[in-house]
């Protein structure tokens, strides 16, 4: 069972509290939300997550083991949509995942399988063929989901997976999530969206309690 | 249009007396400006020019009898990408608010554009003339009798080729014919290449050549100089008159895109954003061949066809790059035999091409560095990939200089046996350093990451702020790095192989580590 524990964290900058002592657990099959006002540090919580920032005081464990960017087992068994991802401008949607899949030594055809799934899910196929620089934003932040989602992996963190979408790909999202989290991967995601948080998490933690 | 022209000119002296308007201080500052710029820069420059040009290797290319067949190579060349820079930055770029209201306006095209179209044809003429002058110069200092008649006959060619290449860049931007011209710029290369490498170049293609157009600028006799001028004087009037008719094709859309594109890039350009600069041009890829299964399991297999299928996605800026990589092979033998100063300027000029042809197939190392502190997408850390996504560009740069260089050497050696050997192993090391030293500066440069903060602060001095030297050094890094990297390799090459070899390493030695500390300072920010 994949459990991601942070216990105690906090982040201070230049005598700024950007998160104060947060304690988040998450384990296999379970979808938690982050949720609170903007500015109370949801993002700057996930970075901690993903390894990008290390915290000030307390620790995050993956399986047990201080969770480190610089570990390959982690790196593999964590997914993380933190911001935008930079794409290749000069390579399709569907390269893109083909690419994700094969850095990630994913079979060639359980790589077909599992792009056209998500490209479904998401209902992205009539875009595969484009460029990044052809999409919208919706879609991009769409393909940006399709890009954390077609990967391998057992933990699974995102940062505002609503963000420019409508309510139709809104619950698309919503779907894809729940399918993940039904999959046994451990989902910790930061939203302002009521209905993602009734659709798709089991529980909730508040960092506006927090502070 | 006759009886447009006056009132478009009230219209063109309001706009002036509105926002432009010139003073006669202000154009008395331009010509002071520009004399004293030609005097201090451009007199020196064309003088050591004149003397690298006319020291034994280059003169012996010059004099040689195939020289006719590599200049009007040259020009076809230069000629094609030009028509495709067209669709990029075509020849008439006036500011967007000039776009929107004048050209989109009720008079034709070749009337609000034709100035600007004029002061294209008259850079177009000049450079291309003082090309000619310089070449004709440095034929007469090597001691080669050269007479009034190719001197004029020179000067004549060029007055038509600088017409015809200004009107081709305009027929560039007009109809958009980049994939065109880029297929037969790169099948002339490929030609030339072939040609040069199988030793026919020196016989068959001179022949050709001589029979041909390039026969204008050499004519056998005196009687025939009267020819080439009235052929030449009618070709720039044709061409000129041709491209005052294409400005009335010209698409304002097309316009107003390029006028924002390119306002945008100089205001970043001035901000010293060099990043942002060619970021603001650079073209989405449009090219879009049909998917393409990859049935490899080799991730770094799969990122060289992802690198090689970027760059073919790209066609101008993968031309410009193949011109300015052969470009800066082709000088590598003149850091060898040319005079010191000569040597150095080739030296620095050739890494400088080398460098900035490097860009060209480098957009997988900086589309990847981009996501270098972001959640890892791919399954190999941040330094693999930098070095997965350096195989590209650095096969091609090799193979490119390595042309480069036996474009000038090969029929050189049949031709004059005071040109440097291409048997001289310093000459192809030197070659193969540029490539691994420019590809190496544009890792290093990919992993650069923001501007630090503390480069703003202001630096007193009696003189002023210095503190846009520092700003300017530290966007400009790759440049000055290269022109150093290009001025250390003239110093190694005279001493052979083991000294280039050497200065590489060390060159190399000192680049790596600092781009791995950049690396290190972007995945912690």
């Amino acid at each position: 069972m994949t459990v991601l524990d942070a216990t105690g964290v906090s982040v201070t900058t230049s005598g700024h509290v950007l998160l104060d002592s947060v304690d988040i657990r998450a384990s296999s099959g379970e979808c938690v939300a982050v949720r609170g006002a903007n500015g109370s540090g949801k993002t700057t919580l996930l970075r901690v997550l993903c390894g990008l920032l290390a915290p000030s005081t307390g620790r995050v464990l993956l399986d047990g083991v201080p969770l480190s960017d610089r570990r390959a087992e982690h790196r593999a068994e964590l997914s993380a949509l933190v911001g935008s991802p930079a794409a290749y401008p000069d390579m399709t949607v569907i390269e893109h995942l083909e690419l994700i899949c094969a850095s990630w030594k994913v079979p060639v055809d359980e790589a077909e399988r599992r792009i056209t799934s998500i490209l479904d899910e998401l209902e992205l196929g009539l875009l595969r063929d484009r460029f990044p620089g052809e999409l919208s934003s919706g879609q991009l932040q769409l393909f940006s989901l399709a890009q954390v989602l077609v990967r391998p992996f057992s933990v699974l963190v995102i940062d505002e997976p609503e963000q420019r979408l409508d309510a139709h790909r809104l619950a698309l999202v919503a779907d894809a999530i729940t399918g993940v989290r039904e999959s046994g991967a451990a989902i910790i995601l930061a939203t302002h969206s009521d209905d993602l948080v009734s659709t798709a998490c089991t529980r909730e933690i508040s960092l506006d309690d927090a502070r | 249009m006759s009886a447009a022209s006056p009132s478009f000119a009230r219209v063109r002296r309001t706009l002036l007396a509105r926002g432009a308007a010139r003073e006669p201080r202000d154009v008395a500052l331009t010509v002071y400006s520009v004399g004293l710029g030609a005097l201090v820069a451009m007199v020196p420059i064309i003088r050591t020019l004149v003397l690298t040009l006319a020291a034994p290797g280059p003169a012996a290319v010059l004099t040689a009898p195939y020289v006719r067949a590599l200049i009007t190579t040259g020009c076809l060349l230069v000629l094609l990408i030009v028509t495709a820079l067209g669709g990029v930055r075509g020849a008439v770029v006036p500011a967007p608010p000039y776009v929107q209201f004048v050209v989109g306006g009720a008079y034709p095209r070749s009337i609000t554009l034709r100035r600007s179209m004029l002061s294209v044809h008259a850079v177009s003429v000049t450079v291309s003339v003082v090309s000619a002058l310089i070449m004709c110069a440095a034929v007469s200092t090597a001691g080669s009798r050269i007479t009034a008649v190719t001197v004029t006959s020179s000067v004549a060619m060029a007055v038509a080729f600088g017409a015809v290449l200004a009107t081709a860049w305009l027929a560039g931007q007009v109809f958009r014919i980049v994939r065109t011209s880029s297929a037969v710029a790169v099948l002339l290369l490929a030609v030339a290449g072939t040609v040069t490498v199988t030793g026919g170049y020196t016989d068959a293609v001179a022949k050709i050549a001589a029979s041909t157009a390039s026969a204008l600028a050499w004519p056998a006799s005196a009687s025939a100089v009267t020819a080439t001028i009235v052929v030449c004087v009618v070709s720039a009037f044709v061409a000129i008159v041709a491209s005052s008719a294409m400005l009335d094709r010209v698409r304002r859309t097309e316009l107003m895109r390029q006028a924002v594109v390119w306002r945008a890039a100089g205001t970043l350009a001035l901000t010293a954003d060099m990043r942002g600069t060619v970021d603001s041009i650079r073209q989405p890829a449009r090219h879009r061949p049909a998917h393409v299964r990859w049935a490899t399991r080799s991730v770094a297999l799969r990122i060289l066809v992802r690198d090689v299928g970027g760059v073919l996605r790209h066609p101008v800026r993968t031309l410009v790059g193949a011109a300015s990589a052969l470009a800066a092979g082709a000088l590598v033998p003149a850091m060898l035999g040319a005079s010191a100063n000569g040597a150095a300027l080739a030296g620095a000029v050739s890494a400088l091409l080398a460098y900035a042809a490097a860009g060209a197939w480098s957009d997988g190392l900086r589309s990847h560095a981009d996501n270098i502190g972001a959640p890892t997408l791919f399954g190999f850390r941040a330094g693999t990939g930098i070095l997965m996504h350096v195989v590209t560009p650095l096969l091609a740069m090799i193979l490119l200089l390595l042309a480069g260089v036996a474009l000038v050497t090969v029929p050189a050696a049949g031709g004059s046996p005071a040109a440097p050997p291409p048997e001289d192993a310093s000459l192809w090391t030197a070659a193969l350093a540029l490539g691994v030293l420019a590809c190496a500066l544009r890792a290093h440069g990919a992993v650069k990451g923001p501007m630090p903060l503390r480069l703003l602060a202001p630096i007193s001095t009696p003189a002023g702020d210095a503190s846009i030297l520092v700003i300017t050094a530290w966007a400009l890094d790759g440049p000055v790095l290269a022109i150093i990297a290009g001025l250390v390799l003239v110093m190694a090459v005279p001493g052979g192989v083991l000294p280039v070899l050497g200065a590489t390493v060390v060159m190399l030695a000192i680049l790596a580590p600092w781009a791995w500390l950049r690396l290190r300072d972007r995945r912690s920010r």
